[in-house]
C-alpha cells in the first residue's frame, strides 16, 4: 500500500474510533487545505453523511474567498454546520490584529471555541493538525486531553499503543482528537491533488504571492512564490522541504560570488 | 565605564613588509605604536586564505570546529561546487559572544559575515555579498552607508582593464571606510568596534612586483600605505585615551612565481581521470579516480560510500591517503627541482573537532612563489597570471594597545583575548 | 527516491548514550533542517557554551534543552535520496519508558543505540526487552561516541558480544553492528576514515536497506468490527482489515458468536469497489441482516483463531499505580472489550537481566513484565501474538487510563 492510501486508511479509522467513543463531537473547520482534507476524510468515514456537525469559528475578519468557500460546501456536502462567533469580544471591539496576535487569537478563537463546547457540551473535537508543523507539535498524542482551561499537559500524556488511545474524558476534560498528525504539509497537497479535493483560490500565487496557510486572517503573511496551480505547489514544496542547505550560497546570490572569486582567481 | 576595544584587521600584510617600511621611516603612526606596544610575526591557518583565517579569526577555534573550509567547498554526492557563506560558520563569533554579554559592538567589512546575522549594535557584511541593501544588520543601516558613498568592494575585473584606475579605486573606497567608521565611533554607542581593510590584500595580489622592484606604480602603491598611516593617526586620536587597541593582518605576502594547476597535475600522474566522453570538469571525473583538489591544496579522496563515484574502499583509506602523499611529496619544479609542497598534511594533523568530515583528506602547503589552483582540463601544470602576490602562512602580524599579545601564536588565538 | 513509501523507525537505548544526538545529525547530514532551526540550535548551544548540540534539534521543549534530557516521544520526517523516513525519538530515561513504549509501538524498526564508553546499561537492556515485546524484527544496534574510546575496534567487538548475548536470550536478532560517532559524523551519513577497519553500512544506508512494512493480505480474513453505521437503507459494518481480503460473494464467520453469512457488497465513499485488503479502513454489507457490533470479529472460515476467556500472557506494566491482583481490569484486544482479572501472576521477569523472581507475587508496579493468566468475564476472539499480532496484542486500562501491554503466549483452554 503506497504512503498516501495507509494515511488515509489511518486517519479513516481515527476518525471512527473517535465517533464512537464520543459520540458528542464535532469538527473544527477552518476551511483551511488541512480541516478542509480532514473534512474530506470524515466525509469518506462516514459515506458522506457525517453524524456530527462542523465548527466554523468566525473572527469576522476573514478573507471574502473564505466565506464564499465555506457557504459553497457547506450546502453542496450538506454539513451540519455551526457557526460561532465571539459575540461579546466583537462587541467590546476586539478584531483581529497582526500586531496583537495574542489578544485577537486568545478572545476570538480560544473564548469562541470555550463558549462553543459549553453551548454544545462537546466531548471531543476533531483537529487538523500536523507533527511537522511546529516543533512543539512533533510531541503531540493521537488522543489528546485539555483540562477545561484548555491546558495540555505534556509531561503526563497518555500512553498509546497499538491503535489503542484514550478512550475517556474526565469530568471537565475535553480530548482532542489528531486524525492528520502523521502527515506532513507535502503529503497533504499530494493527497488534495489526488482526490481533487476543492481548496480556496487563496493557496495559489497572484502576482507572484500566495498563502501558505491561511490560519489568521489579517496577521498571515503571503510568501513569494509562482505557484498557481497545485502541481507547482507541490514542486515548490519538495525543493524547499529538501531544505535549503545550510551556510552555502543559494542559486541567486551565487553567480555573483562566482564571479567576484574568478576575478580573484580563486575559482 | 567599560573599556572600549577597537580592533583594526588590515588583510594580508606582512610582518616583513612593515619591518621594511619601519626601517626606511616610512608609516610613521603605525610604527611608533609598534614600537610602543610590541610587535609580533603570526601565523595564519591552513589552508592560507582570507575565508577561512577570518573565519578562524572570529570563532577562534579550528576549522574542524567552524565548519569554514575555504571560500568554495564541495557537496559529494551528488556532486556540486557550491559557495560558502558566513551562515555556514558553527562557532560563535567574537561579537556574537560579547553581544551576549550587552557589550554594544560595531562590526565593519570583515569577509565571511555575509549573511549579516543579528549582534547587539551594528553589523556590516563584506567581500562577497552581493548587494548593498543586503549588506547590514539592521538591514536599514544600509540606507546611512549609501548616502555616506560607502563601497562594500572594488571590483577586481577593474585591475584587468585599467591598473590606475584600480589603485585609485582602492585609495578611495579604503579612506572612504576609515570615514565612515570615524563618524561611528563619535555618533554612536559602543564598546566594541572591528573593521577590515580589504584593499591592501588586493593590492599585494597585483601590484607586488612594483612594491618590490619600484615598477611602473610603486609611487601610487607607496602613496596607498602612507594614506592608510595618515588614517590610522587619525584613528588613534578620535578614541579615547584608555582603549584597547589591537592591530593584526590575517596572513602574509610572497611573491607569485608561478600559478600551479594541482588538478592539471594530478591527472598527469594518473591520480585524476576523466572519461572520454564529456567535458573535462570536476562533474565528471571517472570512477577510477583516487583523488581531485579544490582550491587552495584541498585534496579529497575519492572514498566510496562519500563520494559520487566513489572507489576507494574505507579500509585503504589510510594506505591510499599515505601513498598519495609520497606521489605529493614528489612533486617537484622540472626546471628547478625545487619541491612545490613545502608541507602535507593529514587533516587530522591539523584539526580537531566535530567537522573534521567536512575538512580535505590531505592538506598541502606549497614552497614561497607556488600559488595552489585548481583549474581542471585546460592549460599547463604550471602558468604565470596577471597576478603576483600570494599569501604566505608564518608572516601575519599583529599589535596591540593595553592588550597583551605576547600568547598569541596564530589568528585562532586572538578570540580569547577579546572575549575574557 | 521512492515516492510511495515511509518508513517508521524508533531510537532507543539507555539515558545520554545519544539518541537526540544521531537524529540531530541525520537530519543535519542529509540537508533536512531549514535554516533558522540550525541557527536557533546553534544558538542555543552557544549559549551553554558548547560546541554545536545535535541535539537540540530535537529537545524542542525549554524543559528538554535546560535538563538535557529528553522526556517525551516526538516525531520527525526526513528523507535519503532512496526514500522518505519517520524518525520516533523515544525518551532513554527510566521516568518514561511509557513514553518510549507510545513511540516504539509505532515503528517498523529499532536502531538500539550504546555508548562506546559506557557500555551496555539497564535502559540499554530494558529498551531491547521492550522491542521485542512490542514484536519488532528489523533492529540495528549502533555503539556511539567511538571517539571517546579512540575508534578502537577491540572496544567494539567487546560491547558487540556483550549485547548480543542478551539480545539472543530475548529472542532480537539485529540485523547489523554500526560503529559511530553522532557527535563529529563518523558514519551516520560520511563513511568514516576513523573506522577504516569497519567495513559495513554508514546508518544511512543501513536504514536504506530496511524494508517496509506491509500489509498481510495473503493470510485469511481477520476483521474487527470498529463500527455499524445506517447510511441510507444499507447497514454498513466498518473496520480496519487486520490480515487477509474482503470481497463480494465471499462467506464470513462474526466471531465469537459464529454466524455464518456472505457478504453482499464492499463499500467506500464514491468509489465502486469489490474488495479491500488488509490495511484498509473498508466497510461492507451482508446477504442476512444479522446483529453484527463494535467488538465482533469477522473471519473466514480458516482463519486461526478462537474463542477464549482464559490465557496466559506476557504483560509489562506502566503505571504508577500498583496493581493488585484482585482488581478488575479493562482487557482491550483490537476493538474488543471486556472486563477481566489477572488470576495468576506466573512470575515476574527482572527486564533488564531477564531474571525469573518473585515466584507467586500479588502485586505488580511500574515497569515490571510478568507472565500472567488473563480471565475475562466475557469470551473474546483471541491468538498468541505469533500467529495473528492483531488478535494477540492487548492492552489494559484503569479508569479511562492505558495502564500496560502485553502479548498473548498461550491460549491455554
Ligand atoms: N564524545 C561524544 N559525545 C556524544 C556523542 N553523541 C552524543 N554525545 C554527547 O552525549 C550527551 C548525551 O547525548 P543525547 O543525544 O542528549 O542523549 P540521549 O539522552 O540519548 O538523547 C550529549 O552531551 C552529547 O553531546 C558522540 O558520538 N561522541
Amino acid at each position: 500500500m503506497d504512503r498516501l492510501s495507509e494515511l488515509e486508511n489511518q486517519s479513516i479509522f481515527i476518525i471512527r474510533e473517535g465517533y464512537n467513543r464520543f459520540h458528542k463531537v464535532a469538527q473544527l473547520w477552518s476551511i483551511g487545505k488541512d480541516s478542509t482534507t480532514l473534512l474530506w476524510l470524515i466525509r469518506k468515514a462516514f459515506y458522506g453523511q457525517i453524524p456530527f456537525p462542523v465548527l466554523h469559528l468566525d473572527t469576522g475578519r476573514k478573507f471574502k474567498e473564505i466565506y464564499e468557500f465555506r457557504d459553497k460546501y457547506a450546502k453542496e456536502w450538506k454539513l451540519n454546520l455551526i457557526i460561532h462567533k465571539n459575540q461579546e469580544a466583537i462587541g467590546r471591539g476586539i478584531t483581529c490584529n497582526p500586531n496583537n496576535a495574542l489578544e485577537c487569537c486568545g478572545e476570538l478563537k480560544t473564548n469562541a471555541l470555550k463558549q462553543a463546547i459549553e453551548k454544545h457540551k462537546f466531548r471531543a473535537l476533531y483537529l487538523g493538525i500536523r507533527r511537522d508543523e511546529h516543533g512543539i507539535r512533533a510531541k503531540e498524542r493521537v488522543f489528546s486531553p485539555r483540562n477545561e482551561n484548555f491546558h495540555w499537559d505534556y509531561k503526563a500524556q497518555p500512553l498509546e499503543m497499538w491503535d489503542h488511545y484514550k478512550a475517556q474524558a474526565e469530568n471537565e476534560e475535553h480530548l482532542r482528537i489528531h486524525p492528520l498528525l502523521g502527515w506532513t504539509e507535502l503529503d497533504i497537497w499530494e493527497y488534495i491533488r489526488r482526490e481533487n479535493i476543492p481548496v480556496t483560490s487563496l493557496y495559489f500565487a497572484v502576482n507572484g504571492k500566495r498563502y501558505r496557510s491561511i490560519g489568521c486572517e489579517p496577521a498571515c503573511v503571503p510568501v513569494d512564490s509562482q505557484a498557481d496551480t497545485i502541481d507547482k505547489i507541490i514542486d515548490e514544496l519538495k525543493t524547499t522541504t529538501v531544505a535549503e542547505r545550510a551556510g552555502r550560497a543559494q542559486d541567486k546570490e551565487s553567480s555573483y560570488m562566482m564571479q567576484k572569486l574568478r576575478s580573484l582567481g580563486y575559482m | 565605564m567599560q573599556i572600549k576595544t577597537f580592533v583594526l584587521g588590515i588583510d594580508g600584510v606582512p610582518y616583513t613588509f612593515l619591518q621594511k617600511q619601519f626601517a626606511k621611516g616610512a608609516m610613521p603612526n603605525l610604527k611608533s605604536i609598534c614600537e610602543k606596544n610590541g610587535f609580533q610575526q603570526m601565523n595564519s591557518v591552513f589552508p592560507t586564505i582570507s575565508a577561512v583565517a577570518w573565519a578562524t579569526y572570529m570563532a577562534g577555534v579550528n576549522p574542524a570546529r567552524h565548519n569554514i573550509m575555504g571560500f568554495i567547498d564541495r557537496i559529494p554526492n551528488p556532486f556540486e561546487i557550491t559557495i560558502n557563506t558566513g551562515s555556514g560558520r558553527k562557532a560563535e563569533s567574537i561579537w556574537e559572544a560579547l553581544s551576549k554579554k550587552g557589550q554594544r559592538v560595531i562590526v565593519i567589512n570583515v569577509p565571511m559575515t555575509y549573511p549579516p546575522l543579528p549582534v547587539n549594535g551594528i553589523l556590516v557584511s563584506g567581500f562577497l555579498c552581493p548587494d548593498i541593501a543586503r549588506v547590514s544588520y539592521p538591514a536599514d543601516f544600509s540606507r546611512y552607508l549609501q548616502d555616506k558613498g560607502y563601497c562594500i568592494d572594488v571590483d577586481a575585473q577593474i585591475a584587468h582593464e585599467s591598473r590606475l584606475t584600480f589603485i585609485q579605486q582602492l585609495q578611495h573606497v579604503m579612506k572612504n571606510r576609515f570615514d565612515i567608521a570615524f563618524d561611528l565611533i563619535r555618533e554612536r554607542e559602543w564598546d566594541f568596534f572591528q573593521m577590515v581593510i580589504m584593499e591592501t590584500d588586493r593590492l599585494y595580489h597585483f601590484f607586488w612586483d612594483d612594491l618590490e622592484d619600484g615598477h611602473e606604480y610603486s609611487g601610487q602603491v607607496q602613496t596607498f600605505f602612507e594614506q592608510l598611516d595618515e588614517k590610522i593617526g587619525i584613528l588613534l586620536d578620535k578614541l579615547p585615551r584608555n582603549s584597547r587597541v589591537l592591530f593584526l593582518s590575517d596572513h602574509g605576502f610572497c611573491r607569485l612565481n608561478s600559478e600551479v594547476q594541482v588538478n592539471n597535475w594530478l591527472e598527469q600522474t594518473g591520480l585524476l581521470k576523466f572519461s572520454a566522453d564529456g567535458k573535462k570538469n570536476l562533474q565528471n571525473y571517472a570512477p577510477e579516480t583516487v583523488c581531485y583538489s579544490l582550491l587552495p591544496g584541498r585534496i579529497f579522496l575519492n572514498l566510496k560510500g562519500r563520494e559520487e563515484r566513489g572507489t576507494i574502499k574505507k579500509e585503504e583509506y589510510g594506505s591510499v591517503r599515505n601513498y598519495v602523499k609520497d606521489v605529493l611529496a614528489s612533486f617537484k619544479n622540472p626546471q628547478t627541482g625545487e619541491n612545490i609542497f613545502a608541507r602535507i598534511f593529514d587533516r587530522e594533523e591539523i584539526y580537531e573537532g566535530p567537522y573534521l568530515e567536512s575538512a580535505a583528506d590531505i592538506i598541502v602547503h606549497p614552497s614561497r612563489g607556488y600559488d595552489l589552483k585548481s583549474r581542471v582540463g585546460e592549460g599547463d601544470i604550471f602558468n604565470k597570471c596577471f597576478m603576483n602576490g600570494m599569501h604566505t602562512y608564518s608572516d601575519a602580524f599583529i599589535s596591540g594597545i593595553n592588550l597583551d599579545v605576547s600568547t598569541v601564536k596564530t589568528i585562532a588565538d586572538i578570540k580569547n583575548i577579546l572575549t575574557a | 527516491m521512492n515516492e510511495f513509501e515511509r518508513l517508521k523507525f524508533v531510537i532507543v537505548g539507555h539515558v545520554d548514550h545519544g539518541k537526540s544526538t544521531l537524529i540531530g545529525r541525520l537530519l543535519y547530514d542529509t540537508n533536512s533542517l531549514k535554516k533558522e532551526k540550525i541557527r536557533e540550535v546553534e544558538q542555543k548551544s552557544g549559549e551553554l557554551g558548547r560546541d554545536t548540540e545535535f541535539a537540540f534539534v530535537m529537545d524542542s521543549f525549554k524543559e528538554e534543552q535546560d535538563q538535557g534530557i529528553t522526556i517525551d516521544t516526538a516525531q520527525v520526517f526526513f528523507q535519503t535520496a532512496k526514500r522518505k523516513y519517520v524518525i520516533i525519538d523515544a525518551p532513554g530515561h527510566v521516568e518514561f519508558v511509557k513514553n518510549m513504549v507510545t513511540g516504539a509501538a509505532q515503528a517498523e524498526a529499532a536502531l538500539l543505540i550504546i555508548d562506546a564508553e559506557e557500555g551496555v546499561q539497564q535502559q540499554t537492556k530494558r529498551h531491547a526487552y521492550i522491542l521485542h515485546l512490542l514484536g519488532l524484527k528489523q533492529v540495528i544496534v549502533v555503539v556511539n561516541k567511538m571517539d571517546l574510546v579512540t575508534y578502537s575496534q577491540e572496544r567494539f567487538e567487546e560491547i558487540r558480544g556483550e549485547i548480543q548475548t542478551f539480545l539472543k536470550s530475548v529472542g532480537v536478532e539485529p540485523l547489523m553492528y554500526i560503529p559511530i560517532s553522532a557527535k563529529n559524523g563518523d558514519n551516520i551519513v560520511a563513511v568514516s576514515t576513523s573506522l577504516s577497519w569497519y567495513d559495513g553500512l554508514t546508518v544511512c544506508d543501513a536504514l536504506d536497506s530496511l524494508k517496509c512494512r506491509k500489509p498481510i493480505t495473503d493470510k485469511p480474513l481477520v476483521l474487527p468490527v470498529q463500527d455499524v453505521y445506517k447510511i441510507s437503507s444499507k447497514r454498513i459494518t466498518a473496520g480496519k482489515i487486520a490480515e487477509g481480503k474482503i470481497s463480494a460473494g465471499q462467506p464470513i464467520i462474526v466471531l465469537p458468536e459464529g454466524q455464518k453469512t456472505v457478504v453482499k457488497s464492499v463499500e467506500k465513499f464514491l468509489e465502486n469497489v469489490t474488495a479491500c485488503s488488509a490495511g484498509e479502513s473498508a466497510g461492507f454489507t451482508t446477504n442476512d441482516p444479522l446483529f453484527i457490533e463494535r467488538g465482533n470479529v469477522v473471519c473466514s472460515e480458516d482463519t486461526k483463531t478462537a474463542v477464549r476467556s482464559t490465557f496466559k500472557a506476557h504483560v509489562f506494566w506502566l503505571a504508577k499505580i500498583e496493581f493488585e491482583i484482585d482488581y478488575k481490569l479493562l482487557f482491550r484486544c483490537a476493538t474488543q472489550e471486556s472486563l477481566c482479572q489477572i488470576v495468576k501472576i506466573e512470575h515476574k521477569i527482572d527486564s533488564s537481566t531477564l531474571e525469573r523472581i518473585d515466584g507467586h507475587a500479588k502485586k505488580l508496579k511500574n515497569l515490571e513484565v510478568a507472565e500472567i493468566v488473563v480471565k475475562t468475564d466475557k469470551p473474546l476472539v483471541i491468538s498468541t501474538f505469533n500467529e495473528i499480532e492483531e488478535l494477540g496484542r492487548f492492552v489494559f486500562e484503569i479508569n479511562g487510563n492505558l495502564c500496560a501491554g502485553g502479548i498473548i503466549i498461550d491460549m491455554a483452554n
